[in-house]
Order: C-alpha cells, then sequence, then structure tokens
C-alpha cells in the first residue's frame, strides 16, 4: 500500500500552512516528519487524514484518491495519532483502545475476538496491560501518550500517521515507543512520525522528510538531512561538536543569532 | 464481560423502575383505583366515572410522562456526549425557548382558544425552525459555533417571550402563558399523545443512531473523522433529534428544566462512562424522575398544584450547585 500526497496546499485563515508539498510513504517504511515548530508538519498530517481542506492538488492510497474511498475504507486503511492527547470522560483504558477497533466494528454488539486480540496486542506493545482496567484520566501524561498510542496501533491500519508519539514520554519509554513504529514498519506498516529528537529521528528513521514554511526543504536517508547547513538554515542551531562525515550532526547544539 | 453484565443489570433495575411508577403513576390521584379497574379500564370500553378518569385523565399523563422525562434523559446524554460538554442539556441548543415561544404565541393570539391542538402544533413549528437555523448557522462549523449559535437563539427567543408577555393587555392571557411556562402535564389528553408521540419517537430513533459515534467523540472530532465518524452527520442526527423530540415534549408540557442535565450526571459513573451506555440509561432514569416528580405534584399538593417544571426545579437547582462544588474540588481551584 502506497500513500501519495501530490501537490497539495493548505490554507487557514488565508495564511497558507503547507505549500504545494508532494511526497510518497510506501508499505514497510518509517519515516520521520522533522523541522521547526511552525513548519506545517501536524497539519500536513491532517491534511492526509482529510481534517484539512486541501486549497488544492490531491491524497491517494494506492493511486486512489481519498476523497473517494468511504469514510469507514479510509479509516481502516489509515491510522492517525494527534499531538494533543485528548479524551473526555473517565473511560477505561482498555475502551479507550477499543475505540481504535470503530471501523471494524458495526452496530452495537459485544467486540468480535479479532478486536479483542487487535486491543490486546496493543495495550501490550505499550506496556499499558497492567493499567488497561484503571480510568484514563487517573494516568500520568506519559502513560496516557502511550494509551493514545495504543489505540491507533489498535486500528491495525496499513499506513499510520502519528504526531510527536514521544514527546512526553521518559527515556526509557521514548526508546520503547520508537521500537514499536520501528516494529510495525518491519511488519508491513507505513509508518509517518512527527518527531522533535533529532537524535532519535537519526536513530531509527529509514528516511527524512526535513519542513519549513510548509514545504520540503530536503528529505533523504537520516545522515543526508541532519547535516549543517540545514540546522543552521533551518533550524537556527549549529552543531558544538564535528561528528564523523557520514553521521547525522546530532546534539549538542547551539543557538545560533537570529541575524545569521 | 462483567462491565456488560453490570449494564444490562442496570438497565433492567431502571427498566423495572419505570414500570412501577408507570402504574402508580396511573393508580394514585383523589379517586382511588384498583389494579384490577385499570386492566378492565384498558380492556373494555365501559363508561364508570373511574375507568373514564383512567383513560381520559390519568393514562394520557402517565404516558406522556414517561415519553417526556425519557426524552430529556435521552437528549441531555446525547448531548452532553457530542458536545463533550457535562454541563450542556437540551436547552442548550434553544430548543426548548422556541418551542415555548412558539405555544406562547398560540397563547397570545387567541389561536388555541379556537384550535386548541394549535398550541402544540405551534410549539413544534418553533423548534423545527431552531433546526433549520443551527443548520444554516453552525451546519459545518465547530462545537463552539453550535453552542454560541443555541445560546444566541435561546436568548432572542426568551426575549420574545417576553416581549409578547409585555404587549399582552389580557390579564387572562398573560396568567395563562405564566402558567404554561412553567410546565406541567395536568390535564392532557389521548390527542397530546397522538400528537406528541410521532414527532418523540421519530427524535428518538435519531439520537440513538449517533450513539456509537459519540464514543469515538470522546476521543476529539479529529481522531473522530480519523476512525470513519461521519461528523458532519452525526451532528445533523444530534441537532434535529433533540429539537424534534424535545420541541414536542415542549409543545405539550410547558419547559420542563434539568432532568436532561441531571439525569446522565447521576448515572454516568454507573455506565462506566460510556457515552453510549449513558443514552438507554438516561432515558429510563429520566422517565423515572419525571414520573416520581409527577406522582410527588398529585399527592403533597392540596388546593393548588404544584407545577411539574417548578418541581424539577427544585431537585435540579441545587443540585446544579453541589456538582459545581464538586467540579471546583475536582480541579482543586
Amino acid at each position: 500500500m502506497r500513500l501519495e500526497v501530490s501537490n497539495i496546499t493548505v490554507q487557514i485563515h488565508e495564511h497558507t500552512i503547507v505549500n504545494d508539498l508532494s511526497m510518497m510513504l510506501d508499505q514497510g517504511e518509517l519515516v520521520g516528519l522533522i523541522g521547526p515548530n511552525g513548519a506545517g508538519k501536524s497539519t500536513l498530517l491532517k491534511a492526509i487524514i482529510g481534517a484539512r481542506k486541501l486549497s488544492s492538488g490531491r491524497v491517494m492510497i494506492d493511486g486512489v484518491p481519498l476523497e473517494r474511498l468511504s469514510v469507514i475504507e479510509r479509516a481502516r486503511n489509515l491510522s492517525y495519532l494527534p499531538q494533543e492527547r485528548y479524551v473526555e470522560w473517565q473511560l477505561p483504558v482498555r475502551a479507550v483502545v477499543m475505540l481504535g477497533r470503530f471501523p471494524h466494528r458495526q452496530g452495537f454488539g459485544p467486540p468480535t475476538p479479532d478486536c479483542e486480540v487487535a486491543v490486546d496486542r496493543a495495550l501490550d506493545a505499550v506496556d499499558a496491560t497492567p493499567f488497561a482496567l484503571r480510568s484514563v484520566t487517573s494516568l500520568s501524561g506519559g502513560e496516557r501518550a502511550r494509551v493514545l498510542l495504543a489505540r491507533a496501533l489498535a486500528v491495525e491500519a496499513p499506513l499510520l500517521m502519528v504526531d510527536e508519539p514521544i514527546t512526553e514520554l521518559d527515556p526509557y519509554h521514548q526508546i520503547h515507543v520508537m521500537e514499536i513504529l520501528r516494529n510495525r514498519a518491519d511488519e508491513g506498516t507505513g509508518v509517518l512520525a512527527v518527531l522533535h529528537d533529532l537524535a532519535m529521528a537519526a536513530r531509527f528513521m529509514d528516511r527524512l522528510i526535513l519542513m519549513n514554511y510548509g514545504g520540503i526543504v530536503s528529505t533523504g536517508k537520516p545522515a543526508e538531512v541532519i547535516n549543517r547547513a540545514n540546522l543552521e538554515n533551518v533550524y537556527r542551531v549549529s552543531p558544538l561538536n564535528q561528528p564523523a562525515s557520514h553521521e547525522a550532526l546530532t546534539s549538542p547544539w547551539q543557538k545560533m543569532d537570529r541575524n545569521n | 464481560m462483567d462491565d456488560q453484565k453490570h449494564y444490562y443489570l442496570l438497565i433492567g433495575i431502571l427498566a423495572f423502575l419505570v414500570a412501577i411508577l408507570f402504574t402508580f403513576s396511573v393508580l394514585v390521584g383523589t379517586t382511588g383505583s384498583g389494579l384490577s379497574d385499570i386492566f378492565t379500564t384498558i380492556s373494555q370500553h365501559d363508561s364508570e366515572i373511574s375507568s373514564l378518569i383512567i383513560r381520559e385523565i390519568r393514562l394520557p399523563r402517565a404516558i406522556l410522562g414517561l415519553l417526556i422525562g425519557a426524552t430529556l434523559g435521552l437528549a441531555g446524554a446525547t448531548l452532553q456526549g457530542y458536545l463533550r460538554n457535562p454541563l450542556a442539556e437540551p436547552g442548550v441548543i434553544g430548543v426548548s425557548t422556541a418551542a415555548a415561544l412558539g405555544a406562547v404565541l398560540a397563547i397570545y393570539t387567541g389561536l388555541s382558544l379556537v384550535v386548541p391542538l394549535a398550541l402544540p402544533l405551534m410549539a413544534i413549528g418553533g423548534s423545527l425552525i431552531v433546526v433549520l437555523l443551527l443548520q444554516t448557522l453552525a451546519g459545518a462549523g465547530s462545537v463552539l459555533t453550535l453552542i454560541l449559535a443555541g445560546v444566541a437563539i435561546s436568548s432572542l427567543c426568551g426575549a420574545l417571550t417576553s416581549l409578547v408577555l409585555n404587549l399582552s393587555d389580557n390579564p387572562f392571557a398573560s396568567l395563562e402563558i405564566v402558567f404554561w411556562l412553567l410546565g406541567s402535564i395536568t390535564d392532557r389528553s389521548m390527542a397530546h399523545v397522538w400528537l406528541a408521540a410521532p414527532f418523540i419517537l421519530t427524535g428518538w430513533l435519531l439520537l440513538i443512531a449517533s450513539a456509537r459515534a459519540l464514543d469515538v467523540l470522546s476521543l476529539g472530532e479529529e481522531v473522530a473523522l480519523s476512525l470513519g465518524v461521519n461528523v458532519k452527520q452525526t451532528r445533523l442526527l444530534v441537532v434535529s433529534g433533540t429539537a424534534i423530540s424535545v420541541g414536542a415534549c415542549t409543545a405539550v408540557s410547558g419547559v420542563i428544566g434539568f432532568i436532561g442535565l441531571v439525569v446522565p450526571h447521576l448515572l454516568r459513573p454507573l455506565v462506566g462512562h460510556h457515552p453510549s451506555r449513558l443514552l438507554l440509561a438516561s432515558a429510563l432514569a429520566g422517565a423515572s424522575l419525571l414520573l416520581c416528580a409527577d406522582i410527588l405534584v398529585r399527592i403533597v399538593s392540596s388546593s393548588t398544584e404544584l407545577k411539574l417544571g417548578v418541581v424539577t426545579a427544585l431537585i435540579g437547582g441545587p443540585f446544579f450547585l453541589f456538582l459545581i462544588l464538586r467540579l471546583k474540588a475536582f480541579y482543586g481551584t
């Protein structure tokens, strides 16, 4: 399964947030979407899942424009984890993850064994089984973030869009979640993850897409993208140490003067 | 699952409670009747006084109590789920006030004296106009736009109702308007039941059709969309379902507040906080509460019967305060 974004432009209140952007995501690929705040990363993800109106261009799955798929077909193919870790009501953790099975369930009946298995697997993957019966509002920020990731995993869609999946996590679980994404990609899922941690991005991702001002600045293997020129021009930081030439330039950095 | 069994048990208990209260509602009044009277009345068409009272007065009253209570509970639970706001209730989208305005106009113009059913019909008309207004104003907007539009419609209709009262030079009409606004199901006939029931039941179907989407909406609209919920369609179901059913209720009973707010709150922890499970449970509990309040009204009052809307507000008001205090304690501010 291939996700194809071709020449999309997204405008919000007449500001162009994503500008004539094209990209592709293949099955089994783990791709990091990086860029400074306000580059348009989250908006791109929202545009892909159909939550933002496109001014032009289109999003296709296996060559079929998204608007031609039914909402359920789209939901089964494209799973999405937003940046906001939002849950209303004190739902039990397991019930939240079960919501990820919504596109696979019809009517009001109890969940099928397939659904139960997918939910168990997702809970287990994020280490949430021990608190599966607790209410989601009683969890810490990091635990809740993992539960919501499990919700996105439980869809078991061939394409997974995750927005800052590790931002709120402790170091152990940052690596843990990156490994989960890696595993999903190895099993054949196409994963697109928005990341701010360039070291993690360089370590785990097959490919990086660097965005700035709503467009793509650079794309390729991590070492090709995280280089001095991009860090200085896009992120306005410069590396303190000079690593070997074939490695990505990851922290520590220093801030650069605004006028540089 | 254990959780599931717990839910079915709750529904069973609530349904039993509704059945008991309904029977009680038919039995209780100034004229005593036994159970056997009721059955003979319903099965045969004899014209003795007690059976006449049951068939013509108490039965429509009990049926309306059941339908209206269930509607308020169901619509309140649906709106709280859809708006993801525990303080939402059917009045929040302006339906009750619009229906009330329609009814008040019917009394003011004297139309209700000429054609008795003009009152409920104009009230239903008022609520249908609200559906159209809300769809035009907030059909594609955010939840906030919907609430704002609802508040605007609500205050406008409230102001217009006050204007009608202000302009009314007939003291009897004014008194009738005020009494009607207080909310009651006394002296309603089967004609009222037949008029309101189709609208109420249609509204129920629309509201229940939104149930599954409500669960997913607890993760926010964008996630719901990504999971295959048609967000616009859900809004149309919730708004039109509430307007049609609550509008029809207001048309026959006047404004009965607080049930739509209080009942979903009480029940939410008992259904494991699932928005979809809250619907049926709230409908049954709403029916119980209204039947109970209506029985109370009959038992307590002597010469002047208390108005049902007054009693539910008297129960609901303090509960609302309690709710605010609890929320305050919860957030620690």
